[in-house]
């Protein structure tokens, strides 16, 4: 038996998607039978437990949970310790340095000020490129952090880069590309090998073909 | 007033009751285990200067609990058990080696950002000093089998090499920096991240049973340094095997956690129903040197904290029963003291009275009262 969290939301139903495409049956997570229920039974070998990114994280490298399904922008803003075992290649999307439109955000010698809700992420990126930024932790819609001048730039989740579009913003540079992973407790993954690869290799089955279809898709 | 003045730091607790009974136990039960197969306790300071483990030790200085000794030196909190002992094995023990080793000491780590984390950690191990040879990577993993063996019916080990991945990175021409990414997503099992490589990407999933060798074998093929580990590391899994431990040791060559410390075989026992490793160690050839005595040593730490957690998240231990309370009062502590000495299970009540020891009695589940008033002896059934 192995326990996986899932993140709630989007990243469930896609979640979801895999695991019956993979053969479980995932009836007890139907929209209508889901309740108020948080534990849940998929097929005979796996419990469901419903939560949100971050605590995906948590329970995975407390080994509460034997594995869980999680975006990467949270599994780097996070910092912990876990295997990424697989990218899911869901939920696609990018953390982007993002500003004023057509400002240079590496001009000057003043100090720069960079607002996210990711702060250990933005720190790591310019740490790695050895640039000294303070970092501001702006908790929703930070668009408004270089409008209001509280902050030279932003570094957010982009997708299609439309919200960044209608305030005047744009984005800078690429910081990292983001997917769906499967994660697994360094330690579970070795005291119950034989369930986790079995689901491994499932899953990965399921990548595969959805990324063939995507091809196929993309050529008609 | 606020109320702080209850508080603990975050990531230490108070530790009483069963759960004490537990983590001594533990102790003890490794004590004995380490004493007769030839080691030694070694206890070192609580705080070491800060240099100590800049030299020793891989831990970032983040991590550590810092403060200044009265000369304005940097002081640190046992960030490490490890590292001491090298620093005191360096320094006193020189004359005296080969020597073997162990420990019982706790590890200061600072935690923050509320992730349950613990910033205190019971730790208990053992350091083999002095030779560089097979025998003594030998001893030290049937040691760590049999420290598991002490503590979990369900367990395993996994052993590593750490020149198998350092020969096959060296291979492929990167620069430091890029090597030591690379390194990080191995650790991690994130092979996504790593682009091109194809060498380098299969490492992360080299974990299993004695099949991994096979898989191990073609990618080394060529790297003599690599055939040269996975060689070696055969050699201790094979012997092992014949020792009776085949279905309790697993090999993954994807540890490679702390490069530039372990120099030859480093190894994980895990125990059903932790959420970390509660073993971990390897060889560590140059850790020593640095304190600038060249000697040789291999070893491992215990978890004692995670261990004692999961115990207790399985089945909770039991309470210490004594079924005898025996309450006196100034006059008869004589005969209390007698009777004490030849009842098996009772204890002394430290609390005066009848209804007071009656009450207490109940609370704690004894199932009599033995009542010494003016040198009288008094039996009480307690329901």
């Amino acid at each position: 038996m192995l326990r996986l969290a899932l993140t709630k939301g989007r990243i469930e139903k896609s979640a979801l998607q895999y695991l019956a495409k993979a053969g479980y049956d995932v009836s007890e997570l139907d929209e209508e039978k889901k309740g108020r229920k948080l534990l849940f039974k998929v097929g005979n070998d796996i419990e469901v437990v419903l939560a949100k990114a971050a605590d995906v994280i948590t329970y995975v490298e407390h080994g509460v949970c034997d594995g869980g399904i999680v975006g990467e922008d949270t599994i780097m803003e996070a910092n912990a310790s876990i295997y990424e075992l697989l990218d899911l290649e869901f939920g696609k999307c990018r953390f982007a340095l993002a500003g004023i439109k057509g400002k240079n955000f590496y001009d000057g010698y003043g100090h720069k000020i960079v607002a996210s809700k990711y702060p250990h992420v933005t720190k790591e990126y310019f740490d790695s490129k050895g640039i000294d930024v303070e970092v501001v932790k702006i908790e929703g819609s930070v668009e408004l952090a270089p409008i209001l001048k509280l902050s030279d730039a932003i570094v957010d989740i982009v997708e299609t880069g439309s919200t960044l579009k209608a305030n005047g913003l744009e984005v800078y540079e690429d910081v990292a590309d983001i997917s769906a992973r499967f994660i697994a407790n360094i330690s579970r993954i070795k005291m119950k090998k034989k369930e986790f690869d079995t689901l491994i290799r499932a899953l990965s089955g399921v990548v595969e073909s959805e990324r063939a279809l995507n091809k196929e898709k993309s050529n008609v | 007033m606020s109320g702080n003045n209850r508080n603990i730091p975050s990531g230490t607790r108070d530790i009483m009751f069963e759960e004490a009974d537990l983590f001594r136990s533990l102790e003890v039960r490794l004590t004995e285990l380490y004493t007769k197969r030839g080691f030694s306790e070694i206890m070192t300071p609580a705080i070491e200067y800060y240099d100590v483990f800049e030299t020793g030790s891989t831990m970032a200085q983040e991590e550590m609990y810092k403060f200044t000794s009265p000369e304005g030196r940097l002081l640190v909190l046992r960030a490490d058990n490890t590292t001491p002992i090298a620093r005191a094995v360096a320094s006193r023990l020189s004359e005296h080696i080969p020597t073997k080793l162990f420990y019982h000491q706790k590890v200061y780590r600072l935690s923050y950002g509320n992730k349950g984390r613990k910033s205190e950690i019971s730790q208990s191990g053992v350091e083999i000093l002095g030779y560089g040879g097979i025998q003594s990577d030998l001893i030290c993993l049937i040691t760590a089998i049999e420290t598991l063996s002490k503590i979990s019916e369900d367990y395993k080990l996994e052993l590593g090499h750490v020149g198998f991945f350092n020969a096959l990175i060296s291979d492929c021409g990167l620069c430091e920096e890029e090597a030591a990414k690379i390194r990080r997503l191995v650790e991690r099992k994130d092979v996504n991240k790593i682009l091109g490589l194809d060498v380098i990407k299969k490492i992360p999933f080299l974990f299993g049973g004695k099949e991994v060798f096979k898989d191990a074998e073609k990618l080394a093929t060529g790297n003599e340094k690599a055939m040269h580990a996975l060689s070696y590391l055969k050699k201790l899994y094979e012997i092992l095997c014949d020792a009776g431990y085949e279905d309790k040791i697993m090999i993954d060559l994807g540890i490679v956690h702390s490069l530039d410390y372990y120099t030859g075989c480093v190894f994980r026992g895990y125990m059903d129903g932790a959420g970390e490793p509660v073993l971990a160690g390897g060889r560590y050839d140059t850790l020593i040197s640095k304190f600038a005595s060249d000697i040789p040593a291999t070893g491992f730490g215990v978890n004692i904290s995670e261990i004692a957690e999961t115990l207790i998240r399985k089945n909770s231990p039991e309470k210490k029963r004594f079924h005898t309370l025996i309450a006196f009062d100034e006059k008869s502590f004589n005969s209390a003291l007698k009777f004490l000495e030849d009842t098996e299970g009772a204890v002394l009540s430290h609390i005066g009275g009848e209804k007071e020891n009656i009450a207490y009695a109940k609370k704690e589940g004894f199932s009599r009262l033995i009542m010494f008033e003016k040198g009288e002896k008094k039996t009480i059934d307690i329901k």
